[in-house]
């Protein structure tokens, strides 16, 4: 009963986070990403996976958000989440020809 | 009562969410079965297809014929550089794989450049040029190369003058731009319009892919495995189909990136960490011409090159996550070798014209 009162309390407390912040999945197959455009809100987390028997990466050198999350092998994920509003390219350095825009909205 | 109902809509916003998510997770799972799909090693299977080149895109301008027949002649003509002894053939020359055999290229006035002479076949399938990726586009290119004070040095207004004062050029120009002046943009057009059609998509390779089942020996089909295989030879990894390129950069850990003063290669051009001493993956359609190989011109043969792949490259500062200690058999080298071999035709004499 005590587990049980505890878990739920751990859920009620996760909830609202469940609500506000959204996750956007973004793939990276075929050396593409699945969207070359998305738009998201302020706090939202974007995961980039991996679905390629190769390595890819992921940075970017925006001023709304400058990060290099390094290479990962297929079925791997990177994640980034959003802070401020304005636009972010994205782009893998080993595959030049991946680059997507996000859109991050107050 | 209110609190069990706020506990069920708290379980069944979990369960909804993971309801929403669930094609996303399928396709995750179907995803990961589709790139590890199977390929049959046999002449012709479906599955090898995606190694089959595509029409090159030459033909898609208006005058494109005229165009090249103009931009063959600009190619082997010196005079388009600053002291008219320096042509795009002295660097990419048709005997010696369209590259120029040296470990690194020779600019004017014997000056020793950094890089080695890429090959031009194939070149109409690239999707970005130079060693660091710096040109977005052919034509770019060739104004870059045609530019730069130690290649060729050209000095464009004298340049358009010599091209619009020799009546054969004027009247080509004429024929291969109607309406348009002669400038840089129509001399870079016709240049590149010509380096498209560099093409080698005839190899022993290709007719095995296209069915024909004696095009490759047994040993060749044995290293074309190896080159595939991700636990082998893992070349296809950045070699992808179909111009064994993935258009990509890579450290491949060469010794020159532990000099002291390194070339960082892509870095120049991205500042990211991985971009540090990368350099763009050549095609291999016609490697077999085309020694010595690397950036730097440091495997003088094939041989070197898997050596050098085998052991998981020399310096291992920054290398590709790519890049790993390959357990390959002697046998396994040899095929791999021979398969390689089985990427280049026997060339055919070419037929250098003469200027006007
Ligand atoms: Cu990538």
């Amino acid at each position: 009963m005590k587990v049980y009162k505890l878990a739920c309390f751990s859920i009620a407390l996760i909830y609202p986070l469940l609500l506000t912040a959204d996750v956007h999945i973004v793939d990276q197959k075929n050396k593409e990403f699945s969207t070359n455009e998305l738009r998201v809100k302020v706090g939202d987390e974007i995961r980039f996976t991996n679905q390629d028997p190769f390595f890819h990466n992921i940075f970017s050198l925006s001023d709304t958000m400058f990060f290099d999350l390094g290479s990962y092998p297929q079925g791997e994920f990177r994640s980034i989440k959003v802070k401020q509003p304005g636009v972010i390219e994205v782009e893998c350095a080993i595959h030049p020809s991946m680059n997507m825009k996000i859109i991050v909205e107050e | 009562m209110a609190s069990g109902i706020y506990l069920k809509g708290l379980f069944l916003q979990p369960f909804l969410l993971t309801l929403l998510l669930l094609p996303e997770l399928i396709s995750v799972l179907y995803a990961s079965e589709d790139s590890d799909s199977i390929t049959y090693f046999e002449p012709g299977h479906p599955s090898l297809q995606q190694w089959l080149l595509p029409v090159p895109p030459i033909t898609t301008a208006a005058n494109a014929v005229e165009q090249l027949q103009l931009g063959k002649l600009l190619f082997f003509d010196p005079r388009l550089s600053a002291n008219g002894n320096f042509a795009c053939s002295t660097c990419h020359n048709p005997s010696l794989g369209w590259s120029d055999g040296l470990k690194t290229a020779i600019g004017q006035q014997g000056i020793s450049l950094n890089r080695a002479t890429p090959s031009l076949i194939n070149v109409a399938y690239n999707k970005i040029f130079m060693w660091d990726g710096r040109q977005s586009n052919l034509e770019s290119q060739v104004l870059g190369v045609m530019g730069a004070e130690h290649e060729m040095n050209a000095d464009y207004e004298k340049l358009l003058i010599f091209l619009s004062q020799n009546s054969t050029y004027r009247r080509l120009f004429a024929k291969a731009f109607p309406g348009k002046h002669i400038n840089k943009e129509t001399l870079a057009a016709a240049i590149a319009q010509f380096e498209r059609t560099i093409i080698s998509k005839n190899t022993p390779f290709d007719r095995w892919i296209a069915g024909e089942s004696a095009a490759m020996s047994a040993d060749q089909v044995a290293g074309f495995q190896v080159f595939i295989n991700k636990t082998k030879g893992n070349c296809a990894s950045c070699h992808h189909p179909p111009n064994f390129t993935d258009d990509g950069f890579h450290n491949i850990g060469l010794k020159s990136f532990a000099s002291s003063n390194p070339d960082l290669g892509r870095y120049n051009i991205k500042p990211i960490k991985i971009s540090k001493g990368a350099f763009k993956t050549p095609p291999l359609r016609g490697i077999g011409l085309t020694a010595p190989y690397f950036h730097d011109g440091s495997a003088a043969t094939l041989t070197d090159v898997i050596d050098h792949y085998t052991q998981g490259g020399e310096v291992t500062t920054n290398i590709d996550p790519e890049m790993k200690k390959l357990s390959l058999s002697k046998i396994e080298k040899k095929q791999l070798k021979l398969f390689l071999e089985a990427l280049t035709t026997t060339t055919d004499s070419y037929p250098v014209p003469i200027l006007p």
